[in-house]
């Protein structure tokens, strides 16, 4: 094991410290939002009785399912047997429980009674309830990958990493069928009920959260002067484009499952041609930045070699993931429930119509909070213990794979 | 030790403090059902008429639990007619107080108690800290008839809920 | 104990002869009282399943400008009244118009009171919940405010507190961060009357509602339903609401 050295990050530059200050700052002002919605409710948000998930969903749910894909990289590693992987699977680790805990976070205080979360939330449970067992799963994914980070950076509990890896490999595909299920059981939305929607979320989490772990990866490295060398970055590289490609056919499959059924045209003929903003954030956020560029981008003979270019993909794969998440959740509320099919619907209370929702800055900045929680422990992670690998150059990276053979 | 010394050496004279206000607390019990304030040491207890369900002492340290298990069997199955509900104790204790609550200003029953051991009371963020059936006169939404006259004033109440809503939820400083 | 549930059967009766004297036009609920009453005098405490209120509506007498029952259903349970798309709303008039003929009706829509409830199901806390009678309501006091019933209910009929509130019913607690809904107003069910909302639109509406125990046989709302065609919004859910429309299959 002589040829992977893992490092705390170093503390001198000014940089650092004002990286964990700018996001100290987005903390305090998402805390801040979260306070005003509590004691003044959410009639001080863009949410109301038709749009009941808003944007603090968009980026909870986001960093959810992106938290289990973090850790895809450590499972490769591990699970597979393929030892290239595994210098960087602590990182990988910390980024899924960061993440997952910047989720959470969003997703509790956004709770109509966020006073209630111990008191009622952690000792009342209904487990017909998917949200229910959600909690265990959440939690129950960080002890797991917590167990796992300490198998891998304690050299003693070494041999027991593959054995923690299955376990938190395993568990990752379950809180995400999870995640996917708290839309894919509501039968009554015509957009959201469908299995499918588990996978989804699934194949979801291996590009989110490969995009986003390739770009702190980056970031680790150059900020702090380590290198990492093209090997590693081109595997990387593909893995991401082999993500983004599956997540399109999931896509693809089933909007045209929805389109055969009749039931269904009216709220697919919505979304795909005449849904206004939903249609958009569709066609321009989810499929064309999401998707179609970053692919063009990591497949480009000369674009996919520029490390600026893997990271744009990158950053286009985690904008066009947001999208994807705001055209899932929001778009899935505004199309009008059919109570009475073939009937022409209208009432006080907004039926027949298409709900328009405008986001306001208290959700936008709970949601901004939850990230930069995630991103600060990563950065203060990687500054106190040992996550990162001191160098990531080919010679290293090539001589650590040999050795895994 | 040394930094843990200092701490513990520092709320000494906290302890003592507390356990003086507690004493006061347990002189102020003793004199029960009359209007009772102890300085500027203990709560003032509005007295309410007649008697309560349970005795006063036995209140004191168990009326949550004993709300806790009506509130169940009031909700989740229907029963309503125990005499120890949340709605008969308000009957009783907002029965004599200025305002005719049990909560909303700094004297009334529950508020004054649950400052005094900075107990944030949640109940009233749903419940009527009134009685039923007994709007003063004077208030701003209901005319005279009572909430279910013709005084009921739709615009009124929505007017007031925004206002609230802009304001904060009702409740107090102090207890928060 | 046994002196209580003396009491309470006393109270109980006094309410089955409330619910006869407040029988309105088309509106027979004889039953309202009298299926708790017998409960009570057999049965110490809420036996499970042996009462199902439920609600007849008959769409060929509501007509589409009258909104006795929400302005009652407003009234009762201190509700604004307003419309706004944050206003909790337990009752509200749907109008509707078949696509392929034209033919319109107008119906009121709320708490389906399913027996198989999809915001039971989802809610993580069992916050909502259905009660041994059948209705279908929310426990303030375990409610975390996640909105998912708000999600999943097929109907539309829950709503989530936006705002504080203030000068509740005493009756109805309600406030701020929790979702609620229309609870066929057991408060005065408990007490033997009938929901605000029947009463209303007995005697200034059209009478179109009628309410009573769809587990007696003999109850006029079961014999009723087993006599005509009437409609469960949303059949194919397998939601099986304790309402049902007529005149519109």
């Amino acid at each position: 094991m002589s040829s992977v050295v893992f490092r705390e990050i170093e503390s001198r530059g000014k940089g650092y410290y004002g990286i964990l200050a700018a996001l100290g700052v987005v903390i305090l002002a998402g805390l801040a939002a979260a306070y005003n919605m509590e004691t003044r409710g959410h009639i001080i948000t863009g949410m109301n009785q038709q749009i009941v998930w808003g944007l603090p969903h968009v980026f909870a749910v986001f960093m959810i399912v992106a938290a289990s894909g973090a850790l895809n990289v450590a499972s490769i590693g591990s699970v597979f047997g393929k030892s290239m992987y595994k210098p960087l699977a602590p990182l990988s680790g910390l980024l899924a429980i960061a993440l997952l805990v910047g989720g959470l976070t969003v997703l509790m205080l956004d709770l109509g009674r966020p006073d209630r979360i111990v008191t009622v939330a952690m000792t009342h449970f209904n487990f017909s309830s998917i949200f229910a067992l959600n909690v265990f799963l959440y939690t129950g994914f960080m002890t797991i990958v917590a167990i796992y980070l300490w198998t891998m950076m304690e050299r003693r509990m070494n041999p027991f990493t593959k054995a923690a890896g299955v376990a938190a490999f395993i568990w990752r595909l379950l809180l995400t069928t999870g995640t996917g299920s708290i839309f894919g059981f509501l039968v009554a939305r015509q957009l959201y009920d469908s299995a499918l929607l588990a996978p989804t979320f699934i194949v979801m989490s291996f590009a989110y959260g490969l995009a986003i772990f390739i770009l702190v990866l980056m970031a680790a490295y150059n900020w702090t002067g380590r290198e990492i060398g093209d090997v590693i970055m081109m595997r990387l590289k593909k893995l991401l484009a082999i993500f983004i490609a599956a997540m399109l056919y999931f896509v693809a499959v089933y909007h045209v499952t929805n389109i055969y059924y009749a039931e269904r045209r009216a709220v697919e003929a919505w979304l795909l041609l005449h849904g206004g903003i939903q249609t958009e954030l569709f066609w321009i956020g989810q499929i064309l930045v999401g998707s179609i560029l970053p692919l063009v981008i990591l497949f480009h003979p000369k674009w996919g070699k520029s490390r600026a270019m893997i990271a744009s993909a990158c950053g286009l794969v985690i904008v066009g993931g947001l999208i994807q998440m705001y055209v899932t959740i929001i778009g899935g509320q505004a199309y009008p429930l059919v109570l009475f099919p073939g009937m022409k619907e209208s009432s006080t209370f907004y039926d027949g119509v298409v709900h328009p929702y405008y986001p306001s800055g208290y959700e936008l900045f709970l949601g901004l909070g939850g990230v930069a929680i995630a991103l600060f422990i990563v950065a203060v992670g990687i500054k106190v213990l040992r996550f990162l690998p001191e160098s990531l150059e080919d010679h290293v990276v090539r001589a650590h794979h040999g050795e895994g053979h | 030790m040394s930094v843990l010394g200092r701490i513990a050496r520092c709320l000494r004279p906290r302890v003592l403090g507390f356990v003086a206000l507690m004493a006061a607390a347990g002189v102020c019990g003793a004199n029960q059902g009359a209007v009772y304030s102890s300085g500027n040491l203990g709560p003032t207890i509005l007295k309410a008429p007649g008697h309560c369900v349970r005795p006063t002492e036995w209140m004191r340290h168990n009326h949550m639990k004993l709300l806790l298990e009506e509130r169940t069997e009031w909700v989740r199955q229907g029963i309503r007619d125990r005499k120890d509900s949340l709605e008969n104790c308000v009957k009783c204790h907002a029965a004599d107080a200025p305002n005719g609550a049990v909560f909303g200003a700094k004297q009334d029953f529950c508020v004054s108690c649950h400052n005094y051991a900075a107990v944030k009371i949640t109940c009233f963020e749903c419940h009527s800290a009134k009685p039923k059936g007994k709007v003063p006169a004077f208030h701003p939404l209901y005319g005279p008839m009572g909430p279910h006259g013709e005084g009921a004033n739709a615009h009124g109440l929505a007017l007031m809920m925004r206002e609230s809503a802009s304001t904060g939820r009702l409740g107090l400083g102090a207890s928060k | 104990m046994s002196e209580v549930n003396k009491e309470r059967r006393q109270l109980l009766g006094a309410g089955a002869a409330v619910a006869s004297l407040v029988v309105a036009p088309g509106v027979f609920l004889v039953t309202a009282g009298k299926g708790r009453a017998d409960e009570e005098a057999g049965e110490a405490g809420p036996q499970w399943g042996k009462v199902r209120w439920g609600m007849l509506v008959d769409t060929a007498k509501c007509s589409s400008g009258c909104t006795q029952c929400v302005s009652a259903c407003d009234k009762e349970n201190h509700l604004s009244g307003e419309t706004l798309p944050t206003s909790s709303q337990w009752i509200r008039k749907m109008e509707l118009t078949d696509r392929e003929t034209g033919k319109s009706y107008s119906l009121p829509m709320m708490c389906q009171h399913c027996d198989n409830a999809p915001c039971v199901d989802v809610c993580p806390t069992g916050a909502s919940f259905k009660r041994w009678d059948g209705i279908v309501s929310v426990d303030r006091h375990l409610c975390i405010g996640c909105r998912y019933c708000l999600m999943a209910c097929p109907y539309k009929a829950r709503s989530f507190v936006h705002h504080p509130v203030t000068d509740q019913n005493p009756d109805v607690p309600r406030g701020q961060g929790c979702a609620e809904s229309c609870d066929f107003c057991k408060h005065r069910i408990d007490e033997g009357q009938i929901p605000a909302c029947v009463e209303a639109c007995g005697s200034t509406g059209g009478g179109a509602l009628l309410f009573g125990d769809l587990n007696d046989p003999k109850s006029e709302i079961s014999q009723r339903v087993a006599t005509i065609a009437t409609l469960q919004v949303r059949a194919d859910l397998g939601t099986e609401p304790a309402v049902r429309y007529e005149g519109i299959l």
